[in-house]
């Protein structure tokens, strides 16, 4: 018995010297991994935009395009976040939606953008869908749904349509986690007050979704993935009056009906 | 580290094909439960469970078969939810997850070599006894 164990011992003693020898080693300066995944997930990201793309035109106006650059300007710069990185891009559809895609590209739907009373409530969306850009939850859901295989075997140009129209699903129209919609609206919340947009205006707008719910079911894409929005109306109030700030209007309302109706 | 030994009795070939099996058997399941570290060690526990009342040359071979997969399964179950949780939870990629990697896949490897010269040998009616395994299987398989 007492052999065994001393076998044992030294065969455990031997793997931990092996891992410890091992790991000296700095693998991480010789292959920049963070660099790898970013190549990646840039190449990703350029496939299934162009794959959006095909579908719905994308809209150039110069005005829109800029408050939109505005927008994510005031909330990046308060929040230290790199802006230049994040690509908005306005596509013609009357869906109420807009998300994220890998490699920080943005879409916004004009049917949203017709939705929002105000450039604050525009704001919000934009600062929830920054949330989940920062917080890597666009790859991880990607991840999730089509597995991690498939992603760099896209990243090395093996796609499909089937893969693209999963991923696209996945990203536009399935359920999203519970957890990461919470934590995305938290963050919004926070990247708003500190860029001195009142957060009031994106729980007004889920409000007003979750009341119209029912007479505008086939347009609410970004509401009917998202779970539960009266709660998160009630949850970006609470968190809300944590937020100490001084509101800053984004843009007038007369310049921002203009800008709607240029659509 | 593997050394053939008198075993006291020279096996028939009935005995020697099962004894073979047993580690071919967790080698297939190696292969086909790839990625599932799990799957190996359930394969090796039912042969090993099926050859119970088997001979004791072939109870000791599935004996040392099963042992060896025991030692893997932990080794490579750590390994496996590492790599989950930098792919799925943005955990960081760090040199001790490389190390880890690199030492738990020579540590397979070594594993892989060793029981296929087992299977072979074992084939051949000689008895293959594995450093620690061997000594192991001697205190759990009984006459």
């Amino acid at each position: 018995m007492k052999k065994v164990l001393f076998q044992f011992a030294v065969l455990l003693g031997v793997l931990i010297f092996v891992w410890f020898i091992l790991s000296r080693i700095n693998y991480t300066e010789k292959v920049d991994f963070q660099k790898l995944s970013k190549s990646n997930e840039e190449k990703i990201g350029k496939i299934i935009y162009e794959f959006i793309k095909k579908k719905d035109k994308e809209i150039e106006s110069d005005s829109l395009k800029s408050i939109l650059i505005k927008i994510r300007d005031r909330i990046c710069n308060n929040n230290q976040i790199n802006c230049s990185e994040i690509k908005i891009h306005v596509l013609n559809n009357t869906q109420i939606n807009a998300f994220a895609l890998p490699d920080r590209h943005m879409v916004i739907y004009t049917g949203l953008i017709e939705y929002c009373k105000t450039p604050e409530e525009l704001s919000g969306v934009i600062a929830h869908e920054i949330a989940h850009m920062e917080n890597n939850h666009i790859m991880k859901r990607i991840s999730r749904k089509i597995g991690f295989a498939i992603l760099i075997s896209m990243a090395g140009g093996d796609t499909s349509n089937e893969i693209l129209k999963e991923i696209v699903n996945s990203i536009t129209s399935t359920a999203f986690d519970r957890a990461e919609e919470t934590e995305a609206d938290s963050y919004a919340v926070r990247y708003l007050a500190k860029a001195n947009i009142d957060p009031e205006h994106f729980a007004n707008f889920l409000f007003r979704l979750s009341q119209e719910e029912h007479t505008l079911l086939d347009k609410l894409e970004w509401i009917s993935t998202h779970p539960n929005t009266k709660d998160r109306t009630t949850e970006v109030l609470k968190l809300k009056n944590r937020e100490d700030f001084e509101i800053k209007p984004i843009v007038d309302h007369e310049k921002w009906e203009a800008i709607k109706k240029n659509i | 580290m593997i050394i053939k030994k008198d075993f006291g009795y020279v096996p028939n070939d009935f005995e020697s094909e099962r004894a073979s099996n047993s580690y071919l058997m967790s080698l297939i399941a190696l292969m086909v439960g790839l990625p599932l570290p799990i799957v190996n060690l359930i394969a090796t526990l039912i042969f090993y469970l099926g050859n119970r009342k088997s001979t004791y040359f072939v109870r000791w071979h599935c004996t040392q078969a099963l042992l060896s997969q025991l030692t893997v399964l932990p080794l490579n179950s750590v390994g496996f939810w590492w790599t989950l949780s930098i792919v799925f939870d943005s955990t960081n990629v760090t040199n001790n997850y490389i190390g880890y990697i690199i030492t738990i896949i020579a540590f397979n490897i070594t594993e892989f070599i060793a029981t296929i010269y087992t299977a072979i040998n074992t084939r051949k009616g000689q008895h293959v006894e594995w450093w620690f395994f061997g000594d192991l299987a001697h205190l759990i398989c009984k006459r």
